[in-house]
């Protein structure tokens, strides 16, 4: 059949196959090409293609399997996490060799550590909670990323960020970091309470001024967060202060209630 | 702190528009509440069309990150979401279908095995929403109404994945009346489902 003489007529007789989608190639391309300059058959052919969709009503519903849903939510939620450069920056293959592991590696695994910790406690039965965990399990695959850096770097370094007041006099905090592939992280425990809608902000204190880092939230007053350096070489100075949600330009009160200095 | 079962609620609530518009700002919440309300229907639909519950769940992944990627993709003014949804769902498990071995499908998949649910049944089904549920009860007066042999091709065409040709070769039946078939049955459902597809 000639796909350019179809007329009204002949497209009358397929669309309700075509709808179906049981026309045959030849007849399907005829009706598309007439359906598009026809507005009297394109109308018919949608009431045919509506009464055709609503045919899946009719069967047997069945349940979607277990465990489906979650990885489906996982999947999305990995994709809608936006693409950071650190972790971009350290997506590396396995490492050929495992380098200086001391004490900063340590860190490191308990680091990783606490993010499965945190998801066991994450789990649970409302949604909201359940599209927590679908990110964190992909910030786990994320942070492994970082580990196998850590794991092969020859440079690790961990500094404690001490109380500055009272209001953290309980947390223990460290930053440990690879100067030479320019990453690091935060871990915390014991961190003092946020009011609705405050986060803490991260600050490297570079050449004598605050400058934010990031912000994080706790979970029972743990957090870990990626920290990254910058080339020039690690600041004076870190320190975490708690600021409205979004975070803050320049630390709102001018009081730390950690800080550490890095020293020579 | 978020009351997360007054939110869950509050999600439940919305129609499907409105959550589609929530997917546009990366909203997993509203992405979940579609999940639920919809997967029974795309992976039931999936099934009847592959037979086979590995690849019904495949089509069912792959049709709801579709969504997730693409949620402009439903225009609202071309019709209802279910609609829509279940006829993405069928056009993608029949592609699935065709790329497999046609013959092992045909000699798999048997008419017998492939009726209606229970035309003239109008059960609710605790899957569907109330909406779903009536469309669901006016489609199965609809198919009752109509021959037995004329829901036979119909169901061949749009579950099977077959031609018409295909469904004349299966049946033994020639091609003009399975084209007779299929397009009186199609009327016969248009015009009974007139004021939900009009």
């Amino acid at each position: 059949m000639s796909t350019k003489q179809m007329d009204c007529e002949q497209v009358a007789e397929i669309l309700d196959a075509y709808s179906l989608g049981a026309s045959e190639p030849d007849e399907a391309r005829g009706l598309e090409e007439h359906v598009s300059d026809c507005v009297r058959c394109w109308e018919q052919l949608n009431e045919a293609q509506r009464a055709a969709a609503m045919l899946a009503l009719a069967i047997p519903v069945e349940d979607a399997p277990a465990g489906l849903e979650e990885r489906i939510i996982r999947e999305a939620a990995r994709e809608s996490r936006p693409a950071t450069s650190i972790f971009d920056r350290f997506r590396v293959g396995w490492p050929t060799a495992a380098g200086a592991f001391g004490l900063a590696g340590v860190a490191a695994l308990v680091f990783a550590a606490v993010l499965q910790v945190q998801l066991s406690d994450l789990r649970g039965d409302n949604s909201d909670l359940e599209n927590l965990v679908a990110v964190e399990e992909q910030t786990i695959v994320d942070m492994r990323d970082i580990m196998f850096v850590f794991l092969r770097a020859d440079d690790l370094a961990t500094l404690d960020v001490e109380p500055v007041g009272p209001e953290a006099a309980e947390a223990a905090v460290t930053y440990t970091w690879s100067q030479k592939d320019q990453t690091g992280f935060i871990l915390c425990e014991g961190l003092p309470p946020l009011a609705e809608g405050q986060v803490y902000q991260a600050w490297f204190t570079l050449e004598g001024s605050p400058q934010s880092a990031g912000t994080f939230s706790s979970h029972n007053g743990s957090c870990n967060m990626p920290l990254g350096l910058t080339e020039s070489g690690p600041p004076s100075g870190l320190g975490i202060t708690i600021e409205p949600e979004g975070g803050s330009t320049s630390p709102a009160h001018g009081e730390y209630i950690l800080y550490t200095s890095f020293g020579d | 702190m978020t009351d997360v079962t007054s939110e869950e609620e509050t999600y439940k609530a919305l129609e499907d528009q409105a959550l589609m518009e929530r997917l546009t700002l990366r909203d997993l919440t509203a992405f979940r509440t579609l999940y639920n309300r919809y997967s029974s229907l795309v992976y039931s639909a999936s099934l009847r069309v592959l037979r086979d519950a590995s690849l019904a769940e495949d089509v069912v992944q792959e049709i709801f990150l579709r969504i997730w990627r693409k949620p402009e993709s439903y225009v609202a003014t071309r019709g209802k979401f279910a609609t829509w949804l279940t006829s993405v769902t069928r056009n993608r498990a029949v592609d699935a279908i065709r790329s497999r071995n046609r013959r092992y499908r045909h000699e798999t998949a048997s008419p017998e095995e492939q009726e209606w649910d229970v035309p003239g049944d109008e059960r609710d089904d605790p899957a569907l929403t109330a909406e779903m549920s009536d469309q669901r009860r006016i489609i199965l007066t609809a198919l009752s109404g109509l021959p037995a042999e004329q829901r036979r091709v119909i169901e061949l065409a749009y579950f099977g994945g077959l031609t018409q040709q295909e469904i004349s070769d299966k049946l033994d039946q020639p091609l003009g009346t399975v084209k007779t078939r299929i397009r009186l049955g199609m009327q016969k459902l248009k015009a009974a489902l007139s004021p939900e597809v009009t």
